[in-house]
């Protein structure tokens, strides 16, 4: 029987640089596995930074995945972060999945090699305009158990982005996209960024639609960067869906 | 033509929810034998349903069923996984055993958003649809969603079975158990 054969999935989620700005961002995020239906390999890796420099962050995630529940996966693993000096290595555990509404979901708690905490939870939607344009909001939100002071970052919640990102699906593999993200330090972290200088922080941009000014507030702000790039992912064969197929069947529209 | 009202409910879904390879249950189970199938409902013409056919021929073995299998049909459209009991073939350590010689009763019940045609090679289902002694012989049976339709079938063809989901995607997925009959 072909019902436990291994599949694999790749997708590239962002691979992006930003425009209209005086220090854009280019910025990539991507994850794939291959295994089974309960056991899978998975891998992720993402990053960004200025243009023109090399990248202020850029990690990757080597992780063992178990299926716990119908949409939800358990993984455990390990990251090393590539960036920012100095570089650290982390354990890994988190979740991974679809919450109720066809929320897709990734949290995850990391312990690095210097004993400090973090934690990360990224929250996106897709909402169909069509069957191929599609409007995806994105939320994330890092958090730190204690001050790292030599990565910049205080305790409790340090770093929240928001993105709006509006897709073309050209083809399910590939889909350019147009969008805006907004990224934000919070509390001590935000404090010690200003108080390392202006040169270290991009400067104050408007993007066009206007959101920099009623979301940035007070605190240093970041670019909100325009982005224009591509969404590809690469299906597993025998029409085994991989899980950036998840709005079509979220529609029912895939049923078979 | 109007719609045709959900046949009566006859059971209600046991605890448990067939694990991860299930997204759903039929909490509600359905006989839905006098439904015309999917896509058939509001069509212009007359449409036969699986609580009109009639056997030519009276039921010949009329014995009381000595046990009752009951088999949910099961999926993950979200992992595009497909099982009975929410366990893919791979999973199932044993066959469904048919006890030589003797009346079975198997239940299905459909716990999954879309019709599954069950297919069991060997020996027919005659299924129960209220025909009295003329109950019509099947291989395959179209189950309807959340639908819990019962067969009655006589254990005289010893050997190891095929039963399965007869589109072959499924089946090939794991939506396939082996029926021995000993």
């Amino acid at each position: 029987m072909g019902d436990s054969e291994i599949y694999h999935f790749l997708l590239i989620d962002r691979l992006e640089a930003g425009f209209g700005g005086a220090d854009n961002i280019n910025a990539w995020d991507a994850q794939g596995w291959i295994g089974g239906d309960y056991n899978k390999f998975w891998f992720k890796t993402e990053g960004e930074g200025v243009q023109g420099k090399s990248p202020e962050d850029a990690e990757i995630q080597a992780l063992y995945s178990r299926t716990i529940s119908p949409f939800w996966d358990f993984q455990a693993g390990a990251r090393y972060d590539i960036r920012p000096n100095p570089e650290r290595a982390h354990a890994v555990i988190g979740v991974q999945g679809l919450a109720p509404q066809w929320f897709e979901v990734d949290a995850a708690a990391f312990l690095s090699n210097k004993g400090d905490a973090t934690f990360r939870l990224e929250v996106e939607y897709e909402l169909l305009l069509t069957q191929r344009l599609i409007l995806q909001p994105r939320a994330e939100i890092n958090a730190a158990a204690q001050a790292i002071p030599e990565l910049g970052l205080g305790s409790g919640i340090n770093h929240s982005e928001l993105g709006l990102r509006l897709r073309y699906e050209i083809r399910r593999e590939f889909s350019p996209y147009i969008g805006v993200s907004w990224k934000k330090a919070w509390g001590d972290t935000a404090n010690m960024a200003r108080a390392a200088g202006a040169e270290l922080q991009s400067p104050t941009y408007s993007c066009p639609l206007g959101m920099s000014d009623r979301l940035a507030g007070h605190q240093p702000r970041q670019p909100c960067t325009c982005r224009g790039s591509c969404r590809c992912t690469r299906q597993a064969p025998n029409g085994k869906r991989g899980n950036g197929c998840r709005f079509r069947l979220a529609r029912g529209t895939g049923q078979s | 033509m109007a719609m045709t009202a959900a046949g009566p409910v006859v059971a209600r879904h046991g605890p448990g929810d067939h694990g991860p390879g299930n997204i759903g249950i039929a909490e509600v189970e359905r006989n839905r034998l006098g439904e015309p199938g999917t896509g058939l409902a509001n069509v212009g013409h007359r449409v036969l349903t699986y609580a009109q056919l009639r056997g030519v021929a009276p039921v010949r073995d009329r014995r009381e069923p000595s046990r009752t299998i009951e088999l949910h049909l099961t999926g993950n459209m979200e992992r595009y996984m497909w099982s009975f009991d929410g366990k893919k073939f791979s999973e199932v350590k044993a066959p469904v055993h048919f006890p030589y010689g003797e009346r079975i009763r198997l239940v299905l019940v459909n716990d999954t958003m879309m019709e599954h045609p069950i297919h069991l090679h060997g020996m027919f289902m005659e299924l129960e649809n209220g025909q009295g002694e003329h109950l019509p012989r099947k291989h395959t049976i179209s189950v309807k969603p959340a639908e819990r339709v019962s067969l009655l079938i006589t254990a005289d063809e010893p050997g190891r079975w095929a039963f399965h989901c007869h589109l072959l995607y499924h089946m090939k997925l794991g939506m396939f158990r082996v029926v021995e009959v000993s």
